[in-house]
C-alpha cells in the first residue's frame, strides 16, 4: 500500500496530540471552516456534510476516525478536503501544520497494517525533528467506514404507549 | 495510429450517426423506391463511411463498404431494381458495419469477424440482370411489405458527408471488386440545403463540460441569494443587484435546457426495430411517431432506450395480429402500432399502443392464479385492469410461445423495474380485440426536482415531489390524529388506515418524538404503499404550493405555507449513498446543505407489512360504501366518476372515426351508431378536440340515450370511500366524493341528456 507517488511533500496536521500526514498529491484544498450538515445513520466519524463549490462533500471527523474520544472546541479546526478516486472527502482535523519533504525510503513501513481503529490508516512513520510524523494512505482512512453503518430504528413491532 | 486517435474518434462518431441515418433512408427507400434524393443520400453516406475507412486503413470496413458502394451505383443508375433481397442485403451490410465499428470503439481495431461472404453477396446482388425475373425464393421468404414508415417532426440530422475528408477518393482500399470511382459524385453536387442549415446552428461539446457550467451556475444562485440579502439604500447598487438576479435566472433556465435533448434520439431507431421484427414474425406494421421533438434530461433518454424498445418489439410480436388474422377481424392488414411523447404536468408520457389483438385477461388471471400470485376466489373478484398489472410480475408470460424475439410479459418486469429506478411508472390497459397501450411515465430531469422541504427536529429534509400524495396537519382538538394500532402507529384517513413512521424517530434525531399531537403528516406513495411520514413542518416561505395537489387529491389541509421548490440534484458519494435512506443532497438558497430522503429506501428499511393501497386495503367496517364508479380523466384533465351500473361498455376508437352528422356528432361501430359527447363540453371545460389520439369512450346504457362520452383516459374501476356530496354550482356535476382516495366529481347523468341534445 505504499504512495506511489513521486511527490515528496506531505501535508502535515494535528489531531489529538499525535502529529499525521497525507501525501500533498492527495490534497484538493483546504478550508477554515464550513457549515456542516448533519446526516441521521451516517457512519460515525461522518459527522455530516459540507457544500464545495457545488459540490457536496462528506466530512470526517479525524478525533473520531483515529479512535480519540472527547470532541475538543479548537479555534484551529480545519477541514483538510482530499480527493481519492472521483470523490472528495473533508477530513476534519484539529490544526494544519506545515508542509514537509520526506523521501520515500526514509519512510519506515509497518510490515503489516494495525487493526486498530487508531493505527488501521497508518502507512509509514518518520521521525522529524523531535516529533514522530504517522503517514495516512486516505483509501485506508475512508474505506473502513464503508462498512459501518448504525441500524434503523423503527416503531414495527414495538409496544408504545399511544392513544 | 496513435496520433489518429482524436481523428478515430471523431469518425467512429460520426459513423454512429450516418449509420442511423443509413437506416432511416432505406426504410424511406422502401417505401419510395424511385426517390432518387434519398438514393443518393445513402449512396453519400457509404461512400462516406468507405473513404474514411481507407484514410484510416480499417481495411475490411473499406471492402465491404466498396462493395455497398458498387450494389448502390447499380442501383443509382437503373441497371438493377430495389426489391427485397436488395433492402435485405443492404440492412445486413448497415448491420455489419455497425459491428466493425463497434469493434473498433471497444478495441481498436477491425476484430475477426470475416465479411467476405456479404462483400461477396453485395456483388452478386449488384450484377442481377434487370431482365431477370426477381427471384421466387426471396419473395416467398419474405412475406412482408416495407413497412410504411411516417416520421412527422422529426427533420433529418445534420449530413456530415460534404465533410468527407478528400483523401478518400485518391486512397481506395480495395481494388477487388469493379468499383467505378471515377462516376462518384462529389458531395457538393448533391443538394442537401436542410442539413446544412442543421450542422451550422449545432456544435458537439463534451457532456463534462456542461455538467462544470450547471454547477457554476448553481454557484452563481447562491451568490446572488446572498447579494439580494444584502439591505442597501444605494440606488446604483439596487439596480446592479436586480439586474444580476435577473441574468442570472435566464442564465440558469439556459443552463438547464443544455441537459435537454429531444426524445427523437430514442425514436429513431424504432422504424428499423420496427421493420426488423415485423420481418421477422411476419407481420405489417405501420408505425407513427408524434412528437419526437418532446424534450427530457439526456441521462434519461439513455435509461429509457432499452425498456421503450422492449416494449416496441412486444407490440409488434406479440400485440399486433398477422396480416391474415387482422383480414379475418376485419381489421385494415397492416397494424398501428403509434408511438406518442408529451409533456405532462412536469413529466414526460410515452405511449406505445397497437391495434392489435390485446392481452387475454381471463389467460392472465389463470396464470396469475397458477403460479401462487393470488388465490382464485380473489381472482375472480378483481377487475379486469387490476389483472393486467400481473403482466409486471417477474417472468410472468402468456405467450403460448415464446418467440426468439420477445414473449409477452417477458421482461416486463425489466421494463418496470428500470423506469422506476428513474422515478418513472408505467402502466398498462388493454381492450380485447382492440389493442394495448403502454404508458410510461418519467421526470423530466432527475438533475433538478420539485421537492417538498419538511423540518424535524430542527433538521430539514427534501421529499421528491413526484411521491407526496397530501399533507395532513395534525392538532389536538380534533381532526385526524395519530392511532396506535397492536403496536404499529397509523393515521385514520377516509376510512383508510394508513402506517405512519416519525422521521425523527426513524433518523434518531431525538429520544422522545414531540410530534404525536401536532406537526404534520406527509402521505407518501410508492408503487401500492402508502405511509404517513410525521414531521415537525413543512418549511414556511417560498413558492406557493402545486395547484395540482389541492385540486386533485381530498387534502384536509394544506399546512402553513407548503413550501415546494425545485432543488438540483447532487451526489453524495458512495459512503453515504449506501445507506439505501438518502438518494442526493442540495443546497438550498440559504447556502444550507439538505438531504432528498430516498423514501422508497426508507420503506424498505422500516419493512412495513404489505399494505396494498385504495379499496382493498380500507378498513372494511369504516367504509361508507355506497356504489362502485368508473373513474376518467377528462381531455381538461378533470377526474370524473360515472356510476358503473349505468355504464354498458367501454370503447376505444381512433379519433377519425368521429362523424359530423347534422351538428351531432357519431361513430359509427358496423352497423351500429352511437352519439358522442365529450366530457369536457359536458363540464364547460374548453379543450381542442384530439382529432389525432385514440379516444375512449364511455358508453352509457338506455336509460342516459345509449350515448357515449368522450374522455382522455380511462382511470379505474373502484368504490367510492365516501359518500357523495352534493354540489350546486358546478356545472354538469352531480357531487363529489372520494374515489380510491381521491376526491372525485361525479358526472351528473341527468343535465346530460338536455345539453346532449338526444332523446332515446
Amino acid at each position: 500500500m505504499a504512495m506511489p507517488s513521486t511527490d515528496t511533500r506531505h501535508c502535515c496536521f494535528l489531531v489529538g496530540s499525535d502529529c499525521f500526514a497525507v501525501a500533498s498529491t492527495a490534497v484538493a484544498e483546504v478550508l477554515r471552516d464550513g457549515k456542516i450538515a448533519r446526516v441521521p445513520h451516517a457512519p460515525e466519524s461522518v459527522i455530516g456534510l459540507i457544500h464545495l463549490r457545488g459540490r457536496i462533500v462528506p466530512v470526517i471527523d479525524m478525533r473520531r476516525r483515529l479512535g480519540l474520544t472527547a470532541d475538543v472546541a479548537s479555534a484551529h479546526r480545519t477541514h483538510l478536503v482530499i480527493r481519492l478516486h472521483d470523490d472528495l472527502y473533508s477530513l476534519l482535523v484539529d490544526e494544519m501544520l506545515d508542509v514537509i519533504e520526506v523521501a520515500e525510503h526514509a519512510i519506515e513501513h509497518p510490515s503489516k497494517p494495525a487493526a486498530d481503529t487508531t493505527h488501521d490508516a497508518v502507512d509509514g512513520v518518520y521521525a522529524d525533528a523531535g516529533r514522530l510524523v504517522h503517514f495516512l494512505d486516505p483509501q485506508r482512512i475512508v474505506q473502513p467506514l464503508a462498512r459501518q453503518r448504525e441500524p434503523f430504528l423503527h416503531r414495527q413491532g414495538v409496544s408504545h404507549g399511544g392513544i | 495510429m496513435n496520433d489518429n486517435r482524436e481523428f478515430i474518434e471523431e469518425f467512429l462518431v460520426e459513423s454512429g450517426e450516418n449509420l442511423d441515418q443509413l437506416d432511416r433512408d432505406l426504410i424511406a427507400l422502401e417505401e419510395r423506391p424511385d426517390d432518387p434524393q434519398r438514393l443518393a443520400s445513402i449512396f453519400r453516406t457509404v461512400h462516406t463511411i468507405k473513404g474514411n475507412s481507407g484514410f484510416f486503413g480499417f481495411s475490411k470496413l473499406g471492402a465491404l463498404t466498396h462493395s455497398g458502394e458498387h450494389l448502390l451505383g447499380r442501383l443509382r443508375d437503373g441497371k438493377i431494381r430495389l426489391n427485397d433481397r436488395v433492402t435485405g442485403t443492404l440492412y445486413s451490410m448497415v448491420d455489419a458495419v455497425r459491428s466493425i465499428i463497434q469493434a473498433i470503439e471497444e478495441t481498436g481495431v477491425e476484430g475477426e469477424q470475416d465479411f467476405r461472404e456479404l462483400s461477396q453477396t453485395l456483388t452478386a446482388v449488384a450484377s442481377q440482370d434487370e431482365e431477370e425475373p426477381v427471384p421466387q425464393s426471396a419473395a416467398a421468404a419474405v412475406p412482408v411489405l416495407p413497412p410504411p414508415t411516417t416520421v412527422p417532426s422529426v427533420p433529418p440530422p445534420a449530413d456530415p458527408a460534404p465533410e468527407a475528408p478528400t483523401p478518400a477518393a485518391s486512397a481506395p482500399p480495395a481494388a477487388a471488386a469493379p468499383a467505378t470511382p471515377a462516376t462518384l459524385p462529389t458531395p457538393a453536387a448533391i443538394p442537401a440545403k436542410p442539413a446544412a442549415q442543421t450542422a451550422d446552428s449545432s456544435i458537439r461539446v463534451d457532456v463534462g463540460l456542461l455538467a462544470s457550467i450547471l454547477d457554476l451556475v448553481g454557484e452563481l444562485v447562491l451568490a446572488r441569494n446572498e447579494l439580494r440579502s444584502i439591505e442597501s439604500a444605494d440606488p446604483v447598487l439596487e439596480g446592479v443587484i436586480h439586474r444580476i438576479n435577473t441574468v442570472t435566472n435566464s442564465l440558469q433556465e439556459a443552463a438547464v435546457k443544455t441537459r435537454m435533448q429531444p426524445i427523437e434520439h430514442v425514436f429513431n431507431k424504432f422504424p428499423r426495430t420496427v421493420r426488423d421484427v415485423a420481418v421477422a414474425c411476419g407481420r405489417e406494421v405501420q408505425l407513427v411517431i408524434d412528437g419526437a421533438d418532446t424534450e427530457l434530461d439526456r441521462t434519461l433518454i439513455e435509461s429509457i432506450r432499452d425498456p421503450l424498445t422492449h416494449l416496441v418489439r412486444n407490440a409488434v410480436d406479440h400485440g399486433i395480429e398477422p396480416p391474415a388474422v387482422r383480414e379475418a377481424k376485419g381489421k385494415p392488414r397492416a397494424g398501428r402500432l403509434l408511438l406518442r411523447a408529451f409533456h405532462e404536468s412536469g413529466q414526460v408520457t410515452i405511449e406505445v399502443q397497437d391495434d392489435g389483438a390485446g392481452i387475454p385477461v381471463e389467460a392472465v388471471r389463470a396464470k396469475a392464479v397458477a403460479r401462487g400470485l393470488i388465490d382464485a376466489a380473489a381472482a375472480a373478484l378483481l377487475p379486469d385492469d387490476r389483472v393486467l398489472q400481473f403482466i409486471f410480475e417477474p417472468g410472468f408470460s402468456t405467450a403460448a410461445q415464446v418467440t426468439s424475439v420477445s414473449g409477452r410479459g417477458v421482461g416486463m418486469d425489466v421494463v418496470k423495474t428500470n423506469i422506476e429506478a428513474i422515478g418513472g411508472t408505467v402502466d398498462l390497459s388493454s381492450r380485447p380485440g382492440l389493442g394495448t397501450t403502454v404508458r410510461v411515465r418519467v421526470p423530466l430531469t432527475l438533475a433538478i426536482i420539485p421537492a417538498l422541504v419538511v423540518r424535524s427536529a430542527s433538521e430539514r429534509f427534501a421529499l421528491p415531489q413526484a411521491a407526496v400524495g397530501e399533507l395532513i396537519s395534525l392538532r389536538a382538538d380534533g381532526g385526524p390524529r395519530i392511532e396506535g394500532l397492536a403496536g404499529a402507529d397509523v393515521i385514520r384517513l377516509r376510512g383508510r388506515l394508513v402506517p405512519v413512521i416519525f422521521l425523527d424517530e426513524f433518523l434518531g434525531l431525538r429520544p422522545t418524538t414531540a410530534t404525536r399531537e401536532n406537526g404534520t403528516v406527509v402521505l407518501v406513495r410508492i408503487d401500492d404503499h402508502e405511509f404517513g411520514l410525521v414531521v415537525d413542518g413543512t418549511q414556511t416561505g417560498g413558492p406557493t404550493s402545486d395547484p395540482s395537489m389541492s385540486r386533485d387529491r381530498h387534502a384536509v389541509t394544506i399546512p402553513e405555507a407548503a413550501s415546494l421548490s425545485t432543488i438540483v440534484v447532487k451526489p453524495i458519494g458512495s459512503l453515504l449513498a449506501q445507506l439505501g435512506i438518502y438518494s442526493g443532497a442540495t443546497v438550498l438558497g440559504d447556502g444550507g446543505v439538505v438531504l432528498i430522503l430516498d423514501l422508497r429506501g426508507i420503506l424498505r428499511a422500516v419493512e412495513l407489512p404489505p399494505q396494498l393501497r385504495r379499496s382493498e386495503s380500507a378498513d372494511v367496517a369504516s367504509i361508507a360504501a355506497t356504489d362502485t364508479y368508473l373513474v376518467c380523466r377528462t381531455g381538461a384533465g378533470r377526474r370524473i366518476a360515472v356510476p358503473i351500473d349505468t355504464v354498458v361498455r367501454l370503447e376505444q376508437f381512433d379519433g377519425h372515426d368521429v362523424q359530423d352528422v347534422g351538428g351531432k356528432r357519431l361513430v359509427r361501430r358496423g352497423n351500429l351508431f352511437t352519439p358522442v359527447v365529450d366530457a369536457d363540453g359536458l363540464l364547460g371545460d374548453s379543450t381542442e378536440p384530439d382529432s389525432d389520439g385514440a379516444v375512449n369512450l364511455v358508453v352509457l346504457d338506455d336509460r342516459c340515450g345509449g350515448i357515449g362520452i368522450a374522455v382522455r383516459q380511462i382511470l379505474d374501476v373502484a368504490v367510492a370511500d365516501s359518500v357523495l356530496q352534493p354540489s350546486l354550482a358546478a356545472l354538469g356535476v352531480a357531487g363529489t366524493l372520494a374515489v380510491g382516495g381521491i376526491a372525485t366529481e361525479v358526472l351528473d347523468l341527468t343535465a346530460l341528456l338536455p345539453s346532449a341534445g338526444f332523446h332515446a
